[in-house]
């Protein structure tokens, strides 16, 4: 009864899609189209039509592809894991405190203003083979070099600065969900006997069910167009093109080959990929999250 | 309070100890994430090349001594791998200000006939053209060295931020202005337009909620470039294009699909008594919106405001296709424009992110103060 | 009212008078942000406005592929300036043509001008657009320091460049720097260049042809070199940023550039690093030939030229900027010491100049069938050199 009239609907959600519609669907509509056409060059006019060859040579014909894809794959995982596990720990850990509070909220968020040509740049200065900082480290143990980038260990390399400057964003975005929680509800379940690991989980964790629900939605969307790190730590997929992602391959094909149509085609597969994983992980959690409440 | 405090005297014993490994924890991911800034910071007070070679030692360590003239002359040698000097120095003048040596002397861009000859019909370099390239530098007072003259290297130094500060070309305070009239224009529309689809969505049972809700989530896949081209036809034909307003309507079309997404999950999680006892009291969906949901959504706001302000701040890629007036550039494409050439220079390139850091890190530590506990719990009391 | 009316007729024709005067011309190029000339493209802006009485728009910036595409979406969109320093004979290039107006065009009209016809930037139509002001050459650039610390010779020809490479090796000096995932440009078609006759690196082979035996030779020489230990053990996934910096530093003791790159050399190193060809590994290989040409060029734009107001005063600011001092000086590089001498030398004594070729390669195919592959061919992962040739030939690189 209380929100049955259409109108003050139509006031709320008009301004957003109205924008959205303009700037954001339509230009995608016609990057659908773009990926069935052959295009050269980021403001060139379409060429010949291409039907589904871009899709067709996306998951059968080109080798790079399909590593950049199962790499985002396990990215998405490791996003789940790492970025939001972690960064739930953190929330909650820094909620339990009171001294300090502010300064490790303030801290925390240090990475993610700080731009990726600039933590890019230190984390090249730490794998560098010929003085980089953890050979030197090496050095004075009286151990060998290593060769951090190689085939076998670069992916994990690259993913480790990635998963840790965004932890810091999820850790705003719980923290924001905790605080949305009324503090009676902490005070009565005290009463009731519930305290730590307990409150958690039975108390907490249902409450924010809707936040974590967002913070899956971001990580996995997050995870699947990751870019500007790995694009500045290992160019190109550096080495042997084993570390491209499905973003920086997209950013790739656009912007370094000129391919604009297969790298619309890219960002086809992305976003259909991103929706269909984030729809199936909302399903997960949401029936979770009802049978702990 | 009173309760808070018997709640925490019953479980003490285990809560120092649980506390203290609490403290250690969170402190050591505080290290993780101090570091790299701490890093930027002290690399922007070094030479291009020593953030590469030194670059995790800190900028100390130079010696001041006055020279004959009874100027200051700030020394500090270092060694290189090889053991050879790194000659570092630089001149200040009576105020302190740095004095370049050679600034007075006649500028050496060395080019050479043969070289010239390359180009078909090129003219040949004559001394005229060489006294043309003096007056240039007079004018510009623009520094190229003379070969006899010293290096001018200084560990730690202001260069970088004196580069970035009097750049002839270009205008820090007015990029700064720029950034704040777009950022701060997207993060105010994008957080209140969100809000209200968020709302919208949360609180009316409608068809097509779900699909919207698909399309927020495929909107923030996205990617900038695959919609640049249709984006910057429209923003031309609508008289948008090298203006503020069209890079700022692009970005918080961008934005809104993260904070549609921030928004609705909590505004979803809110609880609805409120806005009952409101609508008992005769209260409309607007009144509902602006006097109760507004102000407890006060931290979801803040963080939605938070990250677009930074998403839209740094956007190089958006703003260096949408705008072209060097007098309409935001600080970061201002920045870039002077840190990056032939390679990078890595000092001036840590000295821009500090200079572009500082307002981000204001903007957040003023909003982040937002997202505390007990709004809501207030309200409902209330 | 009468009075008031005369008034304001007075101003406006004041005003008018006061716009025919001048008029605005818009201009985009690249002397922008750390650009050697960035300076003094600004101050020959402002003579020139000072001069003439009109006025000059410039918005100027450092270019990267999102500016390139800025321009050419300038063009799409009807926004294009009046007179444009871009990219010549390129992909890029060609989708601007039929909105600028050839050199001959422009002299035709304007005989006394004689505005420069560079031929080496003759579009596929034939006709030439563009006036450039920068020349650009490639070569080998050597420490010299680090030769002599180790009493070796320069690398004038293959066997000192061996030892070179295997002396500093033993004494942990990079040999050569360089980053094979994030800029093969160079040492690519050095390696080519290296391994046959300037006749074999200037083919273009059509689809259905195979490419000469150097092509094949060259990319077998970078796995040699890499035997041979002349890369960083990260040379396949390192920066150029790093790598660049060390041979600035005097870590690595050679790497193949051009001479923008001779730019970010300090000062103090300008007498320490000299300029020379890459030495031959072929017989048959010209020791003397280098890389070098001219990639971009004032243009006029259509636009400017048909709008009557404009025309006389966009084509004085192309000649301003195109000829006598001010172009030299507009073709400045801020270097100086050996590093010019010896590249003076490299020009002077080179029997012949080639064009790079990658850069006539549709970019798609260059990087998805040939530099994407490079880092394999270097660690001896991918042998197949003909076939990935084949590959990239039969896609038709040259003649899309």
């Amino acid at each position: 009864m209380l929100y049955r009239k259409k109108r003050p609907l139509l006031v709320f959600l008009l301004p957003s899609l109205l924008l959205m519609a303009v700037f954001l669907y339509y230009p995608f509509v016609e990057n659908i189209v773009n990926s069935l056409f052959d295009i050269r060059g980021l403001a060139a006019a379409r060429g010949e039509f291409l039907g589904l060859g871009n899709y067709r040579r996306f998951f059968s014909e080109d080798p790079v592809a399909m590593t950049s894809f199962f790499n985002s794959l396990k990215m998405m995982g490791l996003t789940l894991v790492f970025q939001v596990g972690l960064a739930l720990m953190l929330a909650l850990m820094v909620d339990s405190v009171r001294k300090g509070q502010q300064l490790f909220r303030v801290v925390y968020f240090f990475p993610i203003v700080i731009s990726a040509t600039a933590i890019g740049l230190m984390f090249n200065l730490f794998y560098k083979y010929d003085g980089g900082m953890l050979n030197q480290l090496l050095a004075k143990l009286g151990m060998d070099k290593v060769l951090w980038l190689s085939k076998e260990s670069a992916y994990t390399m690259v993913v480790i600065p990635t998963l840790w400057q965004y932890i810091g964003f999820y850790f705003v975005i719980i923290l924001t969900g905790l605080a949305g929680i009324p503090q009676e509800i902490f005070e009565s379940a005290a009463i009731d006997g519930a305290t730590g690991i307990k409150k958690i989980w039975y108390v907490t964790l249902p409450l924010i069910s809707d936040v974590l629900i967002t913070c899956v939605t971001l990580a996995v969307t997050g995870a699947i167009k990751v870019f500007d790190l790995p694009s500045v730590i290992a160019r190109n997929g550096a080495p042997n093109g084993l570390t491209h992602f499905l973003g920086t391959y997209m950013h790739n094909q656009a912007f370094v080959a000129q391919n604009v149509d297969y790298g619309s085609t890219i960002s086809v597969i992305i976003v259909l990929m991103g929706v269909a994983v984030a729809q199936l992980l909302n399903r997960v959690i949401a029936r979770n999250s009802e049978a702990l409440r | 309070m009173a309760m808070n405090q018997s709640v925490e005297t019953i479980k003490k014993p285990r809560a120092t100890v649980g506390k203290v490994v609490i403290y250690v924890l969170l402190t050591l991911w505080a290290v993780t994430t101090v570091f790299p800034f701490a890093w930027v910071v002290n690399n922007s007070f070094k030479h291009s090349s020593l953030v590469v070679n030194d670059s995790f030692s800190l900028a100390t360590g130079e010696v001041l001594r006055y020279d004959k003239d009874g100027q200051v002359v700030r020394e500090r040698i270092m060694q290189d791998e090889y053991g050879r000097d790194m000659y570092d120095k630089l001149l200040f003048d009576a105020d302190g200000n740095p004095v370049y040596e050679g600034a007075q002397q006649s500028p050496t861009i060395n080019r050479s006939g043969a070289f010239a000859d390359l180009l078909s019909g090129m003219t040949v370099p004559t001394d005229e053209a060489n006294a043309h390239l003096q007056a240039y530098d007079t004018v510009n007072g623009k520094v190229i060295y003379d070969e006899s003259s010293p290096p001018v290297r200084l560990s730690p130094t202001w260069d970088n931020y004196v580069s970035v500060f009097t750049n002839r070309n270009v205008n820090i305070l007015r990029g700064y202005k720029n950034s704040l009239i777009i950022s701060g224009s997207v993060m105010v529309v994008v957080a209140l337009f969100s809000a209200m689809l968020a709302f919208g969505i949360t609180r009316w049972k409608f068809r097509g909620a779900k699909v919207i809700k698909s399309l927020v989530v495929a909107a923030l896949m996205f990617p900038a470039f695959a919609t640049i081209v249709p984006v910057y036809r429209m923003l031309s034909d609508m008289g948008l294009y090298d203006k503020l307003e069209g890079v700022i309507l692009v970005q918080c079309a961008g934005n809104l699909a993260f904070a549609c997404t921030v928004m609705m999950g909590f505004i979803n999680a809110l609880p609805y008594e409120l806005e009952e006892a409101a609508f008992m009291e005769g209260c409309g969906p607007y009144g509902i919106f602006f006097r109760i949901i507004l102000p407890m959504c006060k931290p979801a706001l803040a963080t939605v405001a938070i990250f677009t302000f930074i998403w839209s701040y740094n956007d190089l890629f958006l703003q260096m296709v949408l705008l072209r007036s060097n007098a309409l550039l935001p600080v970061c494409a201002i920045l870039r424009e002077i840190s990056s050439q032939y390679g990078t220079d890595f000092g001036m390139m840590a000295a821009s992110v500090t200079v572009v850091v500082v307002p981000v890190l204001i903007v957040y530590a003023l909003l982040q103060k937002n997202i505390i506990k007990g709004l809501t719990a207030g309200a409902v009391k209330g | 009212m009468k009075k008031l009316f005369a008034l304001v007729l007075t101003i406006a024709l004041l005003g008018s008078f006061a716009l025919a005067e001048g008029v605005t011309i818009k201009t985009v190029s690249t002397f922008a942000g750390t650009d050697a000339a960035a300076d003094t493209y600004q101050q020959l802006l402002d003579q020139w406005a000072a001069e003439t009485g009109n006025t000059v728009e410039d918005a100027s910036a450092t270019s990267d592929e999102a500016w390139k595409a800025g321009v050419i979406n300038d063009f799409a969109a009807g926004n294009e300036p009046d007179i444009l320093f871009y990219f010549a004979k390129t992909a890029d290039s060609a989708r601007i043509l039929d909105r600028v107006v050839p050199i001959a065009e422009i002299n035709e009209a304007y005989p006394d001008l004689n505005l420069t016809e560079n031929a080496a930037i003759a579009e596929s139509d034939g006709k030439i657009y563009a006036i450039p002001v920068r020349a650009f050459w490639e070569g080998l650039f050597c420490n010299v320091d680090l030769f002599e610390k180790y009493n070796l010779e320069l690398p004038t020809d293959w066997a000192k460049f061996e030892t070179a490479v295997k002396t500093f090796k033993e004494n942990g000096v990079v040999p050569m720097a360089v980053s094979f995932s994030d800029v093969p440009h160079y040492i690519v078609e050095f390696a080519i260049l290296s391994s046959g006759t300037p006749e074999e690196h200037k083919a273009r082979p059509a689809p259905g042809e195979t490419v000469p035996e150097s092509w094949v030779e060259g990319m077998k020489l970078l796995h040699e070199l890499y035997e041979m230990g002349a890369f960083a053990a990260d040379a396949n996934a390192t920066t150029e940023a790093i790598t660049s910096q060390m041979f600035r530093d005097g870590q690595a003791a050679m790497q193949l550039d051009g001479s923008w790159f001779a730019n970010g050399i300090p000062q103090e190193r300008w007498d320490k690093v000299v300029v020379m060809p890459f030495p031959t590994h072929a017989e048959d290989a010209d020791p003397t030939a280098f890389i070098g040409g001219v990639s971009m060029g004032f243009y006029l734009t259509r636009s400017a030229w048909e709008d009557p107001a404009k025309r006389d005063a966009a084509v004085d600011l192309l000649r301003y900027l195109t000829t006598g001092d001010n172009a030299v000086a507009l073709g400045g590089f801020a270097f100086g010491g050996t590093i010019i001498t010896s590249a003076v030398d490299m020009i002077n004594n080179a029997n012949d100049m080639l064009s790079p070729f990658q850069d006539e390669m549709d970019q798609e195919v260059r990087a998805d069938k040939w530099f994407s592959k490079v880092p394999s061919i270097v660690d001896g992962t991918l042998t197949d050199i003909d076939g990935m040739w084949a590959e990239v030939v039969a896609a038709n690189p040259f003649g899309k």
